[in-house]
């Protein structure tokens, strides 16, 4: 089962140049929020699951500007230790590196994207190490144009990570910050200016 | 302005809501168990009795029962095999029987000698010494946890070759089995964080559910523990800074009054190393007929939990 997802996100990367287009925009990101980490089998949850902070830095680059476009972004992120069960344990928290690809959606004044990808992370205080893939929708709009060329958006994102021994699912906001050829029309003027 | 302001609210205000309040302690039960004493017809100071293994349950004992664990304790140190049996594998498995069904925590410490019986690591109750097909061996202890109902397990052990009863789960260990300096293959591995994806990759792949039970061991799988009488009244090495994380706030990494078993494993780790390891890394014994030198380090299981052990005081 892990082998066909780790094979089903490398391989949907492969399929993402499909998406691509000719103009290419590098971002750089901030996000936070909060996520709920539970113990799983993947038939059921065998923990009482626990919120914690989360927060990340990426960076990466939007190939296309067309209504499709393909997104290739890494970063760093910090997951940070739940609050305790009634029971006195909690989820430990972790740092890690992690690089992903996906499909964007530009509609309007929407941006809409799918990252799939890999996260290789270290638990806090100690030596073990660990890997497992993930899952990143989110939506973006952008609301202030920074010059001719930059722009800042605002959006949220889903993080949901299939660890091998425990899932995670989050809810984040994200602060994007890019670079576009042609700039991006904001939602109440309709213009980039 | 207005919108740094809110993008700022946005990514703080669900950080601040993480930090929840300690819910009240559940119920918890400790079994402690040291062995000084495993034969009564030697000398106090003879192979196979140990020196302060006793001295360690004892004070592990006082230490969980006033951080409001209730406490069953088993030290072998007495001139009478009888007393001694309170250490014995009946009388250790029957303590573990006792608490069946129980859903609170239960902690098991033990201090005493450890072994391998076919590279399996073991721990040796008393009574047993000469007879290893006695001896508990790791998927011995962890069945008998399971097959009680135990869920929410701790166990640690200051003792020979504990390393083995440490399970990496979905995780890859950097500490090697055999840490030190000057043995073969005994640095931590990964330099660089991205030294470690071949490893993690193979982990994640061949996980196949395990034990959620936490795990903390003084030393690796292929490696001896240490008592002495440099560290406080005389104690195991690795049970003294456990002793000693009760009460210094370096043991406490987040400030938040509470010693969790990653810290306990954190602060002992870096206080083997910077005081027993840099003093006697180029001591050796010979294990197995192998050199094994006497630096050595704990080990953490890979467990995504962590337990809140006791407050700092």
């Amino acid at each position: 089962m892990r082998i066909k997802l780790i094979a089903a996100i490398a391989l949907s990367s492969l399929c993402i140049p499909l998406f691509a287009g000719p103009a290419i925009s590098p971002y750089v990101a901030a996000t936070g929020g909060v996520a709920v980490t539970a113990e799983t089998d993947y038939d059921t949850f065998v923990t009482l699951p626990a919120a914690s902070a989360a927060a990340s830095v990426q960076a990466g680059v939007v190939i296309g500007d067309g209504l499709w476009s393909a997104m290739l972004q890494g970063g760093q992120s910090y997951q940070a230790a739940t609050a305790f069960t009634a029971d006195w344990y909690r989820y430990r928290g972790f740092y890690s590196l992690n690089l992903a690809t996906g499909p964007r959606l530009q509609l309007e004044y929407f941006d809409v994207y799918l990252l799939g990808g890999f996260m290789l992370a270290r638990y806090d205080l100690s030596f073990s190490y660990f890997f497992f893939p993930y899952l990143e929708p989110g939506v973006s709009m952008p609301v202030l144009a920074l010059g001719d060329h930059f722009s800042l958006d605002l959006g949220v994102s889903v993080p949901v990570h299939l660890r091998a021994d425990s899932f995670s699912a989050g809810l984040r906001a994200v602060v994007t910050v890019s670079y576009n050829e042609t700039q991006k029309p904001l939602p109440w003027t309709g213009t980039g200016e | 302005m207005k919108l740094f302001k809110t993008s700022a609210f946005m990514i703080m205000f669900p950080i601040l809501m993480a930090s929840c309040a300690m819910p009240e302690a559940p119920t918890r039960n400790a079994l402690v168990y040291g062995i000084s004493r495993y034969d009564v017809n030697v000398p106090a100071t003879s192979y196979p009795n140990l020196t302060w293994t006793d001295d360690d349950a004892d004070s592990m004992s006082s230490l969980l029962f006033n951080s409001g664990w209730n406490v069953t304790e088993g030290i072998a140190n007495s001139e009478l095999n009888s007393e001694n049996l309170v250490a014995s594998k009946e009388t250790i498995m029957s303590d573990i029987e006792n608490l069946k069904g129980f859903d609170g925590i239960v902690l098991f410490y033990y201090s005493g000698h450890g072994s391998r019986i076919n590279g399996e690591s073991t721990i040796i109750p008393y009574g047993t010494v000469s007879n290893p097909s006695q001896w508990i061996r790791v998927s011995e202890l962890y069945a008998k946890f399971e097959l009680e109902g135990l869920d929410h397990v701790i166990i640690i052990l200051d003792s020979c070759h504990s390393g083995g009863f440490v399970q990496d789960g979905a995780t890859s260990d950097a500490i090697p089995d055999v840490y030190g300096t000057r043995d073969a293959y005994g640095n931590i591995s990964y330099r660089w964080f991205i030294d470690s994806l071949g490893a993690t990759i193979n982990s994640y792949i061949h996980y196949s559910g395990g034990s959620n039970f936490v795990s903390i061991s003084a030393a690796g799988a292929g490696e001896l523990s240490y008592e002495s009488s440099a560290f406080g009244t005389g104690h195991g090495i690795f049970t003294y800074f456990m002793l000693q994380s009760a009460t210094d706030p370096e043991s406490d990494f987040n400030g938040d009054g509470l010693v969790t078993s990653t810290e306990l494993f954190a602060y002992c780790a870096a206080k083997i190393d910077a005081t027993w390891n840099s003093e006697n890394y180029q001591n050796y014994e010979y294990v197995d007929g192998k050199k094994i030198y006497a630096d050595y380090l704990p080990h953490l299981s890979g467990t995504p939990r962590e337990f809140a052990l006791w407050e700092t005081k």
